[in-house]
């Protein structure tokens, strides 16, 4: 790994980064290959997080750090910029306010190329199958801590089964609370407790339907 | 002594011994009625929150005939007209914010700001009544202002009011059923009182890189103001734990420096503080605590009951039995999508596993919500004393 750019970032050093950005900048880099660097360092904080050198607070300082990027680069990026096919809806369930975890996980995909429609928190089931029906998702991510709002997963998947969709959408429930038995119980596809198994499940997913298109 | 005396005296012990990580006659059972309760008597979340006799009401017809021996309180845990008295933004409350049979949620924000650091330092009870209370109150925005004075005194009086009836309902819960009480007074880890309450989760994250010099003296200030609170809120009680629910600690937020650099100092310090004072911790550990078990090790012999959450229970019982009583074993989930059988098997395997030499109270891991059954929660209870018997 040589490049200066990707190290800053995968090393989390968030004055070095931004000041490598401006420089590149004006020494007239492409906000693609600049955001592409960046996307790299990310990727070594993912990995770092998979096998534990880096925890959550890492994270979370990783996407500050590229949202200060992009900031930079908003000017210089073309408005038509280039994203992968598939495209995942997220949100946080009925009843509940919590983000971390989803804005984490739709942070990382969105930094690995994918189309991610956050629909934020305290989402109605309704809300979420017209999502999916309007965006042509391939997977919907359902995010939930308290254990009381589980119920109203299950509405989301028994409203896919009544709207037709639910064959051409896999649900991946996350968070704190869930389980084995949430997932059978909700009648979601995959569940996960934390971000490295998150996105395994999404890559494996994503993988297998990019194949298929 | 009258029966229910006699009953309070031997449960009572039970718990003593337990605490004090011997083998009692019978592994202690802790208790509480959650907001699963709702479902069964008619109400909604909202009247149980805000209408605190009718919420003391199901209670006292819930325990009669329940063989536990520590409760842990009712299903709402806050009494929302104190906040609204003073407009408060910290919750959002059945009925207020979210559904009526939704729970309360914290309403979280960067209450204190980056450039506040310097002046809470210097004082953290200053700068929380000058500029914490109007940050977080739209009643106190101007402090001094008639508007202001009118609503501090009306959450003063509300909290007043709530800590009397609660006072009465408990007196009247322990004479009546013959229950003990699991805790008295409330305080929290230095670090969670920032991250939670005051930056925020992504705030004091943020901090541990960008100003973690700041975070350090921020915990420094807390502390002493954290053992006060839990030594002085129990009124120098000091047979029972404080409570204390733990939140960033956990796995995986910190990585382990952080963990070791700005969490564990000065909650170490707030633990040892209160101990020196004879008054012991209830360490809430929700979520999971695995990887710092050997650090929390270092603690002086039974200065804390050690609640398990998602924490591995074998690595618990192996690293922290023998020295600190031990408390949880039952998964909240369980008591949402199991049966009275599997609620029954569980409880038998977790004695065989975590009780057999003492220093164990059953509990569930965590806070258990309104999705839980009744049914399942009474066969917690049955189960305890149908294996619990040492």
């Amino acid at each position: 790994m040589k490049d200066e750019l990707q190290i800053a970032m995968a090393d989390l050093d968030e004055e070095r980064t931004l000041m490598l950005v401006e420089e590149r900048v004006k020494a007239g880099y492409s906000s693609v290959e600049i955001i592409e660097s960046c996307r790299r360092g990310v990727e070594v904080v993912g990995e770092k997080y998979s096998d534990s050198h880096y925890y959550l607070s890492d994270l979370i300082m990783s996407e500050e750090i590229l949202k200060g990027v992009m900031r930079i680069l908003e000017p210089y990026i073309p408005t038509n910029g280039s994203v992968k096919g598939l495209s995942i809806v997220m949100g946080t369930i009925e009843g509940d306010i919590h983000d971390l975890g989803k804005n984490i996980i739709i942070y990382l995909l969105r930094s690995s190329g994918y189309q991610v429609h956050d629909l934020g928190v305290d989402v109605t089931p309704e809300r979420f199958i017209q999502a999916v029906n309007e965006t042509k998702a391939s997977i919907l991510g359902i995010s939930v801590l308290l254990s009381f709002c589980i119920g109203s997963i299950k509405k989301v998947v028994d409203l896919l089964e009544d709207a037709g969709l639910r064959d051409k959408v896999k649900v991946v429930v996350g968070g704190y609370p869930v389980n084995q038995e949430v997932k059978e119980f909700t009648g979601a596809d995959f569940y996960a407790n934390d971000v490295t198994e998150a996105m395994r499940i999404y890559r494996e997913i994503l993988e297998i339907k990019e194949d298929s298109v | 002594m009258n029966e229910k005396e006699m009953l309070y005296q031997k449960r009572l012990e039970r718990y003593m011994t337990a605490m004090d990580c011997g083998k009692p006659d019978m592994v202690p059972v802790a208790f509480g009625v959650g907001e699963w309760i709702t479902k069964y008597t008619g109400t909604t979340l909202q009247e149980i929150y805000y209408d605190l006799d009718k919420s003391n009401n199901v209670v006292s017809e819930m325990l009669p005939g329940l063989d536990f021996d520590i409760f842990k309180g009712g299903p709402a845990l806050w009494w929302p007209p104190m906040f609204d008295a003073m407009g408060s933004k910290l919750y959002k409350f059945p009925g207020m914010g979210v559904d009526e049979n939704s729970t309360f949620q914290f309403n979280e924000q960067e209450y204190m700001k980056a450039d506040d650091y310097d002046e809470f330092i210097a004082s953290p009870t200053e700068w929380l009544v000058n500029h914490y209370l109007p940050n977080i109150s739209t009643e106190l925005e101007n402090p001094g202002s008639y508007r202001s004075t009118v609503a501090l005194i009306k959450g003063a009086a509300a909290f007043a009011m709530q800590g009397g009836i609660m006072a009465a309902a408990w007196g009247k819960w322990t004479m009546e059923n013959g229950i003990v009480g699991q805790g008295t007074g409330f305080t929290k880890a230095p670090f969670d009182t920032l991250g939670d309450a005051l930056r925020g989760m992504k705030g004091v994250l943020l901090d541990l890189r960008r100003r973690p010099e700041k975070v350090l003296a921020a915990c420094d200030a807390i502390t002493p103001h954290n053992v006060n609170c839990g030594l002085a809120g129990a009124g120098a009680d000091t047979r029972f734990p404080c409570f204390v629910p733990l939140h960033r600690g956990a796995y995986p937020f910190l990585n382990p420096k952080q963990w070791d650099t700005f969490y564990w100092p000065s909650l170490k310090a707030t633990i040892e503080g209160m101990w020196a004072k004879g008054k012991r911790m209830l360490f809430y550990a929700e979520g999971d605590w695995t990887p710092y078990l050997e650090k929390i090790a270092e603690l002086p012999d039974k200065s804390i009951i050690f609640q398990i959450d998602t924490t591995d229970a074998k690595k618990a019982k192996k690293i922290l039995g023998g020295r600190f009583c031990l408390q949880g074993g039952v998964p909240t989930t369980l008591l949402t999508y199991g049966t009275p059988e599997k609620v029954k098997e569980h409880i038998k395997r977790t004695f065989d596993e975590l009780a057999c030499d003492g220093g164990f109270i059953l509990d569930t891991g965590g806070v258990v919500m309104g999705d839980a059954k009744k049914e399942n929660a009474i066969a917690m209870i049955e189960a305890a004393r149908k294996y619990g018997i040492y």
